[in-house]
């Protein structure tokens, strides 16, 4: 289960990015950046700085953020949840977007989140 | 206190874009951009406990005519000289041979990595952020999901 959605910190509404469309297993290899809509579903659009409020657009909120590296088909090599737009900082949340992406039908390498304090490094997430 | 990440660099077009991402994406940590190489050995001798990344501009090097490869060879020096551990990342236009600084790096301990740095600034994003992530996700250390 996610956790309470959330705003973007930069209210702004921004129109949706053409670029953003569901995540499906037939997704080209690539950096992405993705956000996970109040029914689940996680988008993505291409990784560029301040990408995300435009995934979903006009301000929406969100469930889950950060990003996703495909580095063949079907297969995550990492996800994360840095996202300085929406700065989701729940372990099992992340996790969650891992078990997602799992019954889409790709694999997951790693699964890396990073504490909101900045106290320490990254961790990589043993998700269940 | 927040992890520091340090990068060697002074072309204010390449600082624009490193920002951009380092404020979009890790800024839940605190980075400085150092000006000349001596920075380096302040920022290691008083936070080296602080330090979640080392980024060298290998073209950084100072106004005297040192060579960049020499400033990268006093920096492997001194930084294998040191107990805290954290991943180094030069950016370089290849114009100056590192191996020696790799070699003596990686056989020290330490997490080395190197990404081409051409004109222009695309190559940041394609790059140099990735190289950085993956530098702090080959570091990181593993736990469970539920902490």
């Amino acid at each position: 289960m996610f956790g309470s959605p959330k705003k973007p910190l930069d209210r702004r509404p921004y129109p949706q990015s053409t670029d953003s469309r569901p995540l499906g297993i037939g997704e080209q290899v690539g950096r992405f950046v993705y956000v996970v809509d109040l029914q689940d579903t996680i988008h993505v659009a291409p990784d560029a700085p301040h990408a995300h409020p435009r995934v979903l657009g006009l301000a929406q909120e969100a469930l889950h953020a950060g990003e996703i590296a495909i580095n063949q088909p079907g297969h995550v090599v990492e996800i994360t949840n840095l996202s300085g737009t929406f700065q989701f900082s729940d372990r099992g949340s992340l996790c969650c977007v891992a078990t997602h992406l799992r019954r889409i039908g790709f694999v997951v390498n790693e699964v890396v989140w990073y504490p909101p304090n900045g106290s320490t490094g990254p961790i990589r997430l043993q998700c269940p | 206190m927040p992890k520091l990440i340090a990068i060697l660099e002074r072309d204010p077009a390449r600082i624009e874009i490193m920002e951009a991402w380092l404020n979009d994406r890790f800024y839940m940590y605190e980075y400085s951009f150092l000006k000349h190489p001596s920075e380096i050995y302040e920022i290691v001798n008083k936070r080296a406990s602080d330090l979640l990344a080392l980024c060298l501009g290998c073209e950084s090097h100072d106004d005297s005519g040192i060579q960049p490869t020499s400033v990268l060879e006093l920096i492997s020096r001194f930084l294998l000289s040191q107990s805290a551990r954290f991943p180094i990342i030069v950016h370089s236009d290849g114009n100056h041979p590192l191996k020696s600084v790799d070699v003596h790096l990686v056989q020290g301990g330490w997490y080395f990595v190197e990404v081409e740095a051409p004109q222009g600034t695309d190559w940041i994003g394609n790059d140099w952020y990735p190289a950085l992530k993956t530098a702090l996700r080959e570091t990181a250390r593993l736990e469970d999901a539920v902490h």
